[in-house]
């Protein structure tokens, strides 16, 4: 135990900077989304209209800053190739199971963080829009993070063999530019979906309706069980993450 | 401790790179002893630390530590060996208290007292972040870490290169004391000889990836001379007693691999004794036989 105290204590002091600067930044936000919230609210209140739909998109907005702000916490590989720690490392009586441990230990305060901010903000937001907090608008950000988990790791799949911080960022550059391509490419190939319950146009224009605004909320909310296989798929990708980070240390030079 | 008889055994390890092959090396460090791995920037001296360490894959070839298997027990290898760089390998963020925090958890025989004690020595700030530090505190912090988990090996890998002679003459000495109870070893690959002449009980000579000459550092320093004569005297010495001849606008000076041998064969030409640097260059320039 406690060489992963020793570990996660090096790996805590050296992403200490990004922890605080990413609660500062989702807090920051929440603050923002509160503000929208309250001047909102003042005019809904007085047409008579729902605020659900507009608390809903804000949980969801919260949650994808928190999930992408806990999951870009790689900066810890970056500066260990630029320090000669990932060299030296191999010198020391660590496996690659250790590595993985501490690894995963970092990751899962970055989540239970960004989870517990994201909560407060799905709570504040419901509350004031005066709507039922439902589990889909409070863990909406485990299924975000999955997708900027399972991003991350197959950066770190690709990544981890760089020898220097060059060879590093030339592979970043390559994984992300492939992930940008099918952001951009995927939707286009989709067929285009004309079922939507409602018009859009129409729900933002100065004749929406009670009727249309909760066909709206009612399309937009997450079943539950997308939040239970969310964070289902959540550990399924650090177990996998695990292992990639496991078999990358194990892996020598060639 | 455990009974081996060499605290490194290499035997014939071998890695191809594209342009660089590390061609059959062995020697072995005996237990108890100092052992300079000398050669040139580039000859193969990291490559084949790395490769005992298991940091980089051998093609062929066994390696022994503390008379282990290298791969089979790295764990239990890498808890009673250090290894220091040539480069400070923590982050610059770190303090010297910090890494005690770290290395307590990793080496289980960490002993803080022992390496509060070289902080004190070395005077190294305790909370001083180590990016802040000079090129000499880094390599005293390194030597630090190295010497406070009763390793009983020290790999080290250049890591006199860029200090000055003072602190270099510092951690010599440190090293002699590390050495004293016998039961230690330590493995040292340098460029800079005189550092290994002053501490080195053997010494391993590496060129293009190639041993060149291996063992005791006396026995090497008494079986070669160097003859300065004329040109016309060149002509009068064996080829084959020659391991190669530095041409100069004197004449030449010819290094001889048995200089007993020398000093009864030519007793009229000036025979002296020689260093481990000359004996690297002319090694080192051996296939050209002539050069200036």
């Amino acid at each position: 135990m406690a060489k992963y105290i020793s570990l996660v204590f090096r790996e805590l002091k050296l992403s200490k900077k990004m922890l605080i600067s990413s609660v500062g930044l989702i807090i920051l936000f929440i603050a923002f989304m509160m503000l929208g919230m309250y001047v909102s609210g003042k005019d809904a209140v007085e047409n008579g209209e729902s605020m659900e739909a507009f608390s809903l998109i804000l949980c969801y907005m919260i949650s994808l800053l928190a999930a992408g702000a806990v999951s870009q916490n790689t900066d810890t590989a970056k500066a260990d190739i630029a320090s000669g720690w990932s060299v030296y490392s191999h010198a020391l009586p660590l496996t690659g199971f250790d590595i993985a441990v501490s690894k995963c230990m970092i990751k899962l305060i970055f989540i239970i963080t960004g989870a517990v901010l994201s909560v407060i903000g799905a709570v504040l937001m419901t509350s004031m829009g005066n709507c039922t907090l439902t589990l889909g608008a409070a863990m909406s950000y485990f299924i975000i993070l999955d997708v900027f988990l399972a991003l991350n790791i197959l950066t770190e799949a690709f990544t981890a063999r760089a020898k220097n911080i060059g060879a590093m960022k030339k592979k970043g550059y390559i994984i992300e530019g492939i992930i940008v391509a099918a952001i951009l490419i995927i939707p286009e190939l989709l067929p285009e979906d004309e079922t939507l319950p409602f018009n859009v146009d129409e729900i933002f224009s100065e004749g929406g309706t009670p009727a249309k605004l909760n066909a709206l909320t009612e399309y937009i909310t997450i079943p539950d069980v997308w939040c239970y296989a969310g964070i289902a798929l959540m550990f399924v990708i650090l177990a996998v993450g695990f292992i990639v980070t496991m078999k990358n240390y194990e892996r020598r030079e060639s | 401790m455990s009974e081996y008889e060499n605290a490194v055994e290499i035997k014939g390890i071998t890695k191809r790179y594209d342009g660089f092959t590390l061609n059959d090396v062995s020697f072995n460090v005996p237990k108890g002893s100092i052992m300079g791995f000398i050669g040139q920037n580039g000859a193969g001296k990291s490559t084949t630390i790395r490769s005992l360490l298991n940091i980089i894959s051998v093609d062929q070839g066994e390696i022994k530590l503390l008379g282990m298997d290298h791969i089979k027990n790295e764990k239990e290898i890498k808890e009673r060996i250090a290894v220091v760089f040539d480069e400070l390998p923590f982050h610059d963020i770190f303090n010297a208290k910090d890494m005690s925090r770290i290395f307590e958890g990793i080496y289980p025989k960490w002993n803080r007292n022992e390496y509060m004690r070289y902080l004190d020595r070395f005077e190294l700030p305790r909370k001083k972040k180590v990016g802040d530090f000079s090129k000499g505190m880094k390599m005293k912090l390194q030597i630090a870490c190295a010497l406070s988990h009763d390793a009983e090996l020290l790999v080290m890998d250049e890591a006199t290169a860029g200090l000055d002679p003072v602190v270099r003459d510092e951690i010599l000495r440190i090293f002699m004391e590390y050495l004293e109870s016998g039961e230690r070893s330590i493995l040292m690959s340098s460029h800079i000889t005189s550092d290994l002449e002053k501490i080195a009980d053997s010494v391993t000579f590496i060129n293009r990836g190639k041993i060149l000459l291996s063992g005791y550092k006396d026995n090497i320093l008494e079986r070669h001379g160097v003859i300065k004569c004329s040109n016309e005297e060149l002509k009068n010495i064996a080829p084959e007693d020659i391991v190669s001849t530095r041409k100069n606008s004197y004449g030449a000076e010819v290094m001889v691999h048995d200089r007993q041998g020398a000093q009864y064969k030519y007793k009229g030409l000036m025979l002296e004794p020689t260093n481990l640097e000359e004996i690297m260059l002319f090694y080192v320039n051996r296939d050209k036989k002539e050069w200036a």
